[in-house]
Protein backbone atom coordinates (compact mmCIF):
# COMPACT_ATOMS: atom_id res chain seq x y z
CA UNK A 1 0.00 0.00 0.00
CA UNK A 2 1.46 3.33 -1.03
CA UNK A 3 1.07 6.58 0.81
CA UNK A 4 -0.41 9.42 -1.13
CA UNK A 5 1.99 12.03 -2.36
CA UNK A 6 1.49 15.41 -0.69
CA UNK A 7 -0.64 17.28 -3.28
CA UNK A 8 0.95 20.55 -2.30
CA UNK A 9 4.38 19.27 -3.25
CA UNK A 10 3.25 17.11 -6.17
CA UNK A 11 3.29 20.05 -8.52
CA UNK A 12 6.24 20.74 -10.76
CA UNK A 13 6.84 24.35 -9.79
CA UNK A 14 6.21 23.98 -6.06
CA UNK A 15 8.40 20.87 -5.94
CA UNK A 16 11.13 22.73 -7.85
CA UNK A 17 11.01 25.60 -5.35
CA UNK A 18 11.17 23.25 -2.38
CA UNK A 19 14.05 21.29 -3.96
CA UNK A 20 15.98 24.52 -4.47
CA UNK A 21 15.36 25.70 -0.92
CA UNK A 22 16.04 22.37 0.80
CA UNK A 23 19.82 22.70 0.35
CA UNK A 24 20.26 26.42 0.98
CA UNK A 25 19.73 28.80 3.86
CA UNK A 26 17.77 31.32 1.86
CA UNK A 27 17.24 32.36 -1.74
CA UNK A 28 16.04 35.51 -3.43
CA UNK A 29 12.84 35.51 -5.43
CA UNK A 30 14.77 36.24 -8.62
CA UNK A 31 17.04 33.25 -8.02
CA UNK A 32 14.00 30.96 -7.77
CA UNK A 33 12.47 32.59 -10.85
CA UNK A 34 15.63 32.11 -12.89
CA UNK A 35 16.22 28.49 -11.84
CA UNK A 36 12.62 27.35 -12.27
CA UNK A 37 11.97 29.34 -15.44
CA UNK A 38 8.58 30.36 -14.05
CA UNK A 39 6.89 33.70 -14.58
CA UNK A 40 6.95 36.13 -11.66
CA UNK A 41 3.17 35.96 -11.29
CA UNK A 42 2.94 32.18 -11.24
CA UNK A 43 5.90 31.88 -8.89
CA UNK A 44 4.35 34.40 -6.48
CA UNK A 45 1.11 32.42 -6.38
CA UNK A 46 2.88 29.11 -5.74
CA UNK A 47 5.17 30.62 -3.09
CA UNK A 48 2.12 31.99 -1.32
CA UNK A 49 0.52 28.52 -1.28
CA UNK A 50 3.68 27.02 0.24
CA UNK A 51 3.91 29.86 2.77
CA UNK A 52 0.24 29.39 3.74
CA UNK A 53 1.02 25.73 4.46
CA UNK A 54 3.96 26.94 6.61
CA UNK A 55 6.39 25.10 4.34
CA UNK A 56 8.40 28.24 3.76
CA UNK A 57 8.83 31.77 5.04
CA UNK A 58 8.69 34.72 2.69
CA UNK A 59 10.53 37.77 3.95
CA UNK A 60 10.04 41.10 2.25
CA UNK A 61 12.89 43.49 2.84
CA UNK A 62 15.03 46.11 1.08
CA UNK A 63 18.58 46.18 -0.24
CA UNK A 64 20.01 49.47 -1.41
CA UNK A 65 16.48 50.90 -1.42
CA UNK A 66 15.21 48.18 -3.77
CA UNK A 67 12.59 45.66 -2.65
CA UNK A 68 14.03 42.24 -1.96
CA UNK A 69 12.05 39.04 -1.40
CA UNK A 70 13.82 36.23 0.46
CA UNK A 71 12.49 32.70 0.84
CA UNK A 72 13.58 30.09 3.30
CA UNK A 73 12.29 26.62 4.06
CA UNK A 74 10.82 25.91 7.52
CA UNK A 75 11.25 22.74 9.64
CA UNK A 76 7.68 21.80 8.63
CA UNK A 77 8.70 22.25 4.99
CA UNK A 78 11.77 20.06 5.47
CA UNK A 79 9.62 17.35 7.12
CA UNK A 80 7.04 17.52 4.31
CA UNK A 81 9.75 17.33 1.67
CA UNK A 82 11.39 14.34 3.35
CA UNK A 83 8.03 12.58 3.63
CA UNK A 84 7.39 13.30 -0.05
CA UNK A 85 10.77 11.78 -0.99
CA UNK A 86 10.11 8.72 1.21
CA UNK A 87 6.76 8.19 -0.49
CA UNK A 88 8.45 8.59 -3.85
CA UNK A 89 10.88 5.83 -2.89
CA UNK A 90 7.93 3.45 -2.37
CA UNK A 91 6.85 4.07 -5.94
CA UNK A 92 10.39 3.58 -7.24
CA UNK A 93 10.66 0.33 -5.32
CA UNK A 94 7.59 -0.93 -7.14
CA UNK A 95 9.32 -0.72 -10.56
CA UNK B 1 4.66 24.73 -15.50
CA UNK B 2 1.57 23.47 -13.66
CA UNK B 3 0.86 20.09 -15.22
CA UNK B 4 0.25 16.54 -14.14
CA UNK B 5 3.47 14.72 -13.70
CA UNK B 6 4.46 11.31 -12.42
CA UNK B 7 6.99 10.27 -9.80
CA UNK B 8 9.78 9.97 -12.40
CA UNK B 9 9.23 13.61 -13.31
CA UNK B 10 9.30 14.42 -9.60
CA UNK B 11 12.66 12.75 -9.23
CA UNK B 12 14.04 14.66 -12.20
CA UNK B 13 12.84 17.96 -10.76
CA UNK B 14 14.31 17.22 -7.34
CA UNK B 15 17.68 16.11 -8.73
CA UNK B 16 17.89 18.99 -11.18
CA UNK B 17 17.00 21.69 -8.69
CA UNK B 18 19.24 20.37 -5.91
CA UNK B 19 22.14 20.40 -8.40
CA UNK B 20 21.25 23.98 -9.37
CA UNK B 21 21.34 25.15 -5.77
CA UNK B 22 24.62 23.41 -4.92
CA UNK B 23 27.42 25.63 -3.64
CA UNK B 24 29.89 26.68 -6.29
CA UNK B 25 32.82 28.97 -5.57
CA UNK B 26 32.68 32.18 -7.56
CA UNK B 27 35.45 34.23 -9.17
CA UNK B 28 35.37 36.55 -6.17
CA UNK B 29 36.51 33.75 -3.82
CA UNK B 30 39.72 33.30 -5.81
CA UNK B 31 40.23 37.06 -6.09
CA UNK B 32 39.93 37.55 -2.32
CA UNK B 33 42.42 34.76 -1.58
CA UNK B 34 45.04 35.98 -4.02
CA UNK B 35 44.52 39.60 -2.99
CA UNK B 36 45.28 38.68 0.65
CA UNK B 37 48.25 36.65 -0.55
CA UNK B 38 49.75 39.59 -2.43
CA UNK B 39 48.97 42.02 0.39
CA UNK B 40 50.53 39.85 3.11
CA UNK B 41 53.56 39.09 0.93
CA UNK B 42 54.05 42.81 0.13
CA UNK B 43 53.60 43.85 3.77
CA UNK B 44 56.00 41.16 5.01
CA UNK B 45 58.69 42.08 2.47
CA UNK B 46 58.20 45.82 3.06
CA UNK B 47 58.45 45.28 6.81
CA UNK B 48 61.63 43.28 6.33
CA UNK B 49 63.10 45.90 3.94
CA UNK B 50 62.30 48.83 6.23
CA UNK B 51 63.61 47.04 9.30
CA UNK B 52 66.68 45.23 7.99
CA UNK B 53 67.83 47.43 5.10
CA UNK B 54 66.52 50.89 5.99
CA UNK B 55 66.67 50.31 9.75
CA UNK B 56 63.74 52.60 10.51
CA UNK B 57 61.52 52.47 13.60
CA UNK B 58 58.24 52.60 11.71
CA UNK B 59 58.87 49.35 9.79
CA UNK B 60 55.75 47.58 11.27
CA UNK B 61 53.64 50.32 9.66
CA UNK B 62 53.86 48.17 6.51
CA UNK B 63 51.03 46.12 8.02
CA UNK B 64 48.59 48.99 7.55
CA UNK B 65 48.23 47.43 4.09
CA UNK B 66 45.94 44.93 5.79
CA UNK B 67 43.33 47.67 6.13
CA UNK B 68 43.17 47.81 2.32
CA UNK B 69 42.47 44.07 2.32
CA UNK B 70 39.73 44.38 4.93
CA UNK B 71 37.92 47.12 3.00
CA UNK B 72 38.36 45.37 -0.37
CA UNK B 73 37.11 42.06 1.08
CA UNK B 74 33.95 43.79 2.29
CA UNK B 75 33.37 45.34 -1.15
CA UNK B 76 34.01 42.05 -3.01
CA UNK B 77 31.79 40.06 -0.65
CA UNK B 78 28.93 42.50 -1.01
CA UNK B 79 29.21 42.35 -4.80
CA UNK B 80 29.33 38.54 -4.78
CA UNK B 81 26.26 38.28 -2.54
CA UNK B 82 24.29 40.44 -4.94
CA UNK B 83 25.31 38.31 -7.91
CA UNK B 84 24.67 34.93 -6.28
CA UNK B 85 21.21 35.77 -4.91
CA UNK B 86 21.32 32.65 -2.78
CA UNK B 87 22.96 31.84 0.53
CA UNK B 88 24.12 28.27 1.02
CA UNK B 89 25.18 26.60 4.25
CA UNK B 90 28.72 26.40 2.83
CA UNK B 91 28.75 30.21 2.41
CA UNK B 92 27.80 30.59 6.06
CA UNK B 93 30.36 28.06 7.28
CA UNK B 94 33.17 29.72 5.29
CA UNK B 95 32.22 33.10 6.75
CA UNK B 96 32.24 31.59 10.25
CA UNK B 97 35.67 30.00 9.71
CA UNK B 98 37.21 33.34 8.76
CA UNK B 99 35.35 35.15 11.52
CA UNK B 100 36.89 32.66 13.94
CA UNK B 101 40.30 33.47 12.41
CA UNK B 102 39.77 37.22 12.82
CA UNK B 103 38.68 36.80 16.46
CA UNK B 104 41.63 34.49 17.21
CA UNK B 105 43.97 36.97 15.51
CA UNK B 106 42.49 39.80 17.58
CA UNK B 107 43.02 37.90 20.84
CA UNK B 108 46.59 37.08 19.79
CA UNK B 109 47.25 40.69 18.77
CA UNK B 110 46.27 42.11 22.14
CA UNK B 111 47.33 39.25 24.41
CA UNK B 112 50.64 38.28 22.80
CA UNK B 113 51.56 41.55 21.03
CA UNK B 114 52.98 41.52 17.46
CA UNK B 115 56.48 42.13 18.81
CA UNK B 116 56.52 38.69 20.47
CA UNK B 117 58.90 36.23 18.83
CA UNK B 118 56.12 33.64 18.41
CA UNK B 119 53.52 36.04 17.00
CA UNK B 120 54.06 35.47 13.25
CA UNK B 121 54.45 31.68 13.49
CA UNK B 122 51.21 31.49 15.49
CA UNK B 123 49.39 33.67 12.94
CA UNK B 124 50.63 31.34 10.19
CA UNK B 125 49.23 28.38 12.13
CA UNK B 126 45.83 30.10 12.28
CA UNK B 127 46.04 31.01 8.56
CA UNK B 128 46.75 27.39 7.77
CA UNK B 129 43.78 26.22 9.82
CA UNK B 130 41.45 28.62 8.02
CA UNK B 131 42.69 27.55 4.61
CA UNK B 132 42.41 23.84 5.44
CA UNK B 133 38.78 24.08 6.55
CA UNK B 134 37.91 26.46 3.67
CA UNK B 135 39.48 24.06 1.16
CA UNK B 136 37.64 21.10 2.70
CA UNK B 137 34.30 22.90 2.58
CA UNK B 138 34.62 23.82 -1.10
CA UNK B 139 36.41 20.54 -1.96
CA UNK B 140 39.37 22.35 -3.51
CA UNK B 141 42.69 20.57 -2.93
CA UNK B 142 45.03 23.52 -3.72
CA UNK B 143 43.59 25.34 -0.68
CA UNK B 144 44.45 22.40 1.53
CA UNK B 145 47.92 22.22 -0.03
CA UNK B 146 48.19 25.94 0.72
CA UNK B 147 47.27 25.21 4.33
CA UNK B 148 50.12 22.70 4.53
CA UNK B 149 52.50 25.37 3.16
CA UNK B 150 51.35 27.75 5.92
CA UNK B 151 51.83 25.10 8.59
CA UNK B 152 55.31 24.19 7.29
CA UNK B 153 56.20 27.89 7.23
CA UNK B 154 54.93 28.20 10.78
CA UNK B 155 56.92 25.20 12.00
CA UNK B 156 60.08 26.66 10.45
CA UNK B 157 59.40 30.18 11.69
CA UNK B 158 59.18 29.10 15.33
CA UNK B 159 62.94 28.46 15.17
CA UNK B 160 63.88 31.75 13.53
CA UNK B 161 64.36 35.36 14.58
CA UNK B 162 61.49 37.75 13.68
CA UNK B 163 63.37 39.30 10.71
CA UNK B 164 63.74 35.91 9.05
CA UNK B 165 60.19 34.96 9.99
CA UNK B 166 59.01 37.78 7.73
CA UNK B 167 60.74 36.17 4.74
CA UNK B 168 59.28 32.76 5.60
CA UNK B 169 55.83 34.33 5.86
CA UNK B 170 56.24 35.96 2.44
CA UNK B 171 57.23 32.60 0.97
CA UNK B 172 54.44 30.71 2.74
CA UNK B 173 51.73 32.98 1.38
CA UNK B 174 53.00 32.47 -2.18
CA UNK B 175 52.20 28.75 -1.89
CA UNK B 176 49.50 29.16 0.72
CA UNK B 177 47.42 31.94 -0.80
CA UNK B 178 48.66 33.31 -4.11
CA UNK B 179 48.99 30.05 -6.07
CA UNK B 180 45.71 28.52 -4.74
CA UNK B 181 43.95 31.85 -5.32
CA UNK B 182 45.09 31.97 -8.96
CA UNK B 183 44.08 28.32 -9.44
CA UNK B 184 40.60 28.91 -8.03
CA UNK B 185 40.21 32.07 -10.10
CA UNK B 186 41.21 30.16 -13.25
CA UNK B 187 38.81 27.34 -12.43
CA UNK B 188 35.85 29.62 -11.76
CA UNK B 189 36.63 31.72 -14.85
CA UNK B 190 36.50 28.59 -17.03
CA UNK B 191 33.17 27.47 -15.62
CA UNK B 192 31.97 31.11 -15.70
CA UNK B 193 30.32 30.81 -12.29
Amino acid sequence: MFDNLDPLLHSQLRLAVMSLLIGVEEAEFNFLKEKTGATAGNLSVQLRKLADAKYLIIEKTYRDNYPLTLCRITPAGVAAFEKYVDTLKQYIGQD
Amino acid sequence: MEKEFNYKDSLQVIEGMIAQAKYRPGKTDGIITLMWGYLVMTAALLHWFLQVVMKVDYAPAAWFLMLVGAVATGVFKRKAEREKRVKTYVDTLIAQVWLAFVISFGVLFFAMQPTHVNFLPTVMLLYGGGMWVHGSLIKFKPYRAGAVACWLGSALAFFLVPEHQLLVLAGAVVFGYIVPGHLLYAKTSQSDV
